[in-house]
């Protein structure tokens, strides 16, 4: 349970690539071998993306991996470092929290619309539905990073006082 | 007088926002947001704006490229091919920097990012190049400049993307781009003669602890073939990518999930190096890879339509087309902003928040826009090693432990080559066309 807890997204992001990779290649040999193209995956893949990038961007959030200018914080006196990074860590949140909300609104007028998708002709909140979570994953994971940095920074001052 | 408009003010919180070392994409977002809010409308248009900014078709090759890239390096193809490359050309003397660049260019034609490629195999290629007698800091250097231009050598998710915000063809792109790619390398082969010291570094650790040279007792003729073989479906990649954009058979995604589909047979049919716990760790690490790419593209959506909104294109491109009256002067000016722009933010921000100013400005002096992004891509990848900032030198100080000076010290003939190939390209732009135009 704690592993699926820790790596939900990893495990979702594995199957849902692997699935994208198994069903674009077949379009690509169901286009090549009979000139017929299935508009239904183009529609299938882009939303699969579409899931796969918000929850990858959490796994990246966990691991600090999402690309940052670290050239001025450097420059920072250590004093400095840790308030800047709970005011980065703030205003990021703040973000994030913003993105799911907004993205829960998208959803809920899809919803209330009733408008549907392009090809397969389903309710288009069924694509959309995974962002609000998918966004609020993120900012739960993007916290967790900034405790991991904030221990970091705590562990290197005594070396330099 | 200090009444500035919504887009100028979004801008300036923007670079505030990255000073406080927030990701790239959480200030993108965060600016935009924040101007919309300041122009009273377009909040509400937010979460469909990240949909639809995120789901295109052709936006869908950079993750496979990045899977494909990634599968090559945990299934132990591109292994395979640095071996053969090193059996090749590695016993001539001061071969190994040649073997550094060659296999740098290669990992180019299969990735398609660059300071990943720099930790993926730098180490071994600085390795062997120390043993060759080559100092480390120029072995490092070499292996930044390297990588850098995988963002010029196709497949190239910076051209996919430049393609996108250009709406022109990335197949054209792709084409495009080999000649001058494989040139800005071919000069970089110039520098070795001048770096290698005639003695071989004692003590350094050996590369043949970290990858033995196989077949070492055959002789050379039995050797190549042998490692050749070894190596052949990994060399086989580039045919299979390039070759099908190229005879017009795949549009690049549809290359993308060929290589991808590929990599999986080779690794799993032929060399048998395929694991599920493999599978699996490689497939969470490329989708994460792709989405520090694809969220910073989400927000650059925001951020884009606030730029448009609110017609700093307009503000902005006029001012630029006022610099002077000589075409060449305004190619000067936007060189000069990308390069200092690339030393400190990735290809792609960069991407998003220059080109809707700079491209009307080229369409207005009538440039093709094909030539104009071979030549944005290499200046962005020229900031990718630009002393004291590039990422990649950042990357490389840390895989071989060496001091950023030194590492900068390294980079700095590779920097010399690459402004002499960027103005051979620009002046030359038959080296962009020849291809697309053979082709097409």
């Amino acid at each position: 349970m704690s592993l699926i807890l820790r790596d939900a997204e990893k495990i979702a992001c594995a199957i849902i690539f692997l699935a994208m990779t198994a069903l674009g290649f077949a379009n690509v040999v169901v286009r090549y071998t009979t000139s017929y193209s299935l508009a239904s995956s183009e529609e299938l893949l882009t939303n699969g993306f579409l899931l796969l990038t918000i929850l990858g961007a959490a796994i990246a959030a966990r691991t600090g991996d999402h690309l940052a200018v670290t050239l001025i914080f450097d420059l920072l006196p250590k004093s400095l470092r840790k308030p800047v990074l709970v005011l980065a860590g703030m205003l990021s949140a703040v973000l994030l929290a913003l993105s799911a909300w907004f993205s829960w609104e998208l959803v809920s007028n899809q919803m209330s619309s009733g408008i549907r998708s392009y090809a397969l002709q389903i309710p288009a909140w069924y694509y959309s539905a995974g962002m609000p979570f998918g966004f609020a994953l993120i900012l739960i994971r993007y916290i967790q990073h900034i405790f991991d940095t904030w221990e970091s920074l705590t562990s290197t001052e005594p070396e330099h006082v | 007088m200090f009444d500035l408009g919504a887009g100028t003010q979004m801008l300036i919180l923007f670079f505030l926002l990255l000073a406080l070392r927030l990701p790239v994409a959480f200030a993108l977002g965060l600016s935009a947001l924040y101007a919309m809010w300041t122009l009273g409308f377009g909040l509400d248009l937010v979460g469909d704006l990240i949909a639809t900014g995120i789901a295109k078709f052709s936006l869908l090759a950079i993750p496979f490229f990045i899977l494909a890239g990634a599968l090559m390096g945990s299934l132990g193809i591109a292994e395979r091919m640095i071996r053969f490359f090193r059996v090749l050309i590695g016993a001539l003397p001061g071969g190994m920097g040649v073997v550094g660049t060659v296999v740098c260019l290669f990992w180019g034609a299969v990735s398609g990012s660059g300071p990943a490629s720099v930790a993926a195999i730098g180490p071994l290629i600085v390795k062997g190049m120390e043993e060759d007698g080559y100092t480390r800091s120029f072995a490092a250097g070499l292996v930044c400049t390297g990588a850098a231009l995988s963002i010029v050598i196709p497949p190239s998710i910076g051209l996919v993307i430049y393609g996108v915000i250009a709406e022109t063809s990335i197949s054209q792109l792709f084409i495009a781009a080999i000649i001058p790619g494989l040139f800005m390398g071919i000069l970089m082969l110039l520098t070795l003669p001048f770096a290698r010291k005639t003695r071989t570094v004692e003590g350094s650790p050996s590369l043949d602890k970290l990858m033995p040279a196989p077949y070492a007792d055959l002789p050379y003729g039995r050797r190549l073939w042998r490692s050749f073989l070894d190596s052949f479906w990994g060399l086989l990649t580039p045919v299979v990518i390039l070759g099908g954009i190229y005879t017009g058979a795949f549009t690049p995604t549809e290359a993308a999930l060929v290589a991808t589909v590929y990599a999986l047979l080779v690794g799993g049919i032929i060399y048998r190096t395929l694991s599920f716990k493999g599978l699996y760790q490689t497939l969470a690490d490329a989708a994460a890879a792709s989405s520090v790419v694809m969220l910073v593209v989400a927000y650059a959506s925001l951020f884009g339509w606030v730029v448009t909104v609110d017609d700093l294109i307009g503000q902005y491109s006029s001012v630029l087309l006022g610099v002077s009256d000589n075409q060449w002067v305004i190619l000067l000016v936007i060189m000069v902003i990308l390069l200092i722009a690339g030393m400190f933010m990735d290809a792609i921000t960069i991407m998003f928040i220059c080109l809707p100013i700079f491209l009307p400005v080229s369409r207005e002096l009538g440039w093709d826009p094909v030539w104009f992004g071979i030549l944005v891509m290499i200046n962005l990848a020229i900031g990718l090693f630009t002393p004291p900032v590039g990422i990649n030198l950042y990357v490389a100080a840390n895989v071989t432990r060496l001091p950023l000076e030194r590492v900068a010290q390294g980079a700095i003939p590779f920097l010399l080559t690459a402004f002499i190939g960027l103005a051979i390209v620009a002046a030359v732009p038959e080296m962009a066309s020849f291809l697309v135009e053979l082709l097409g």
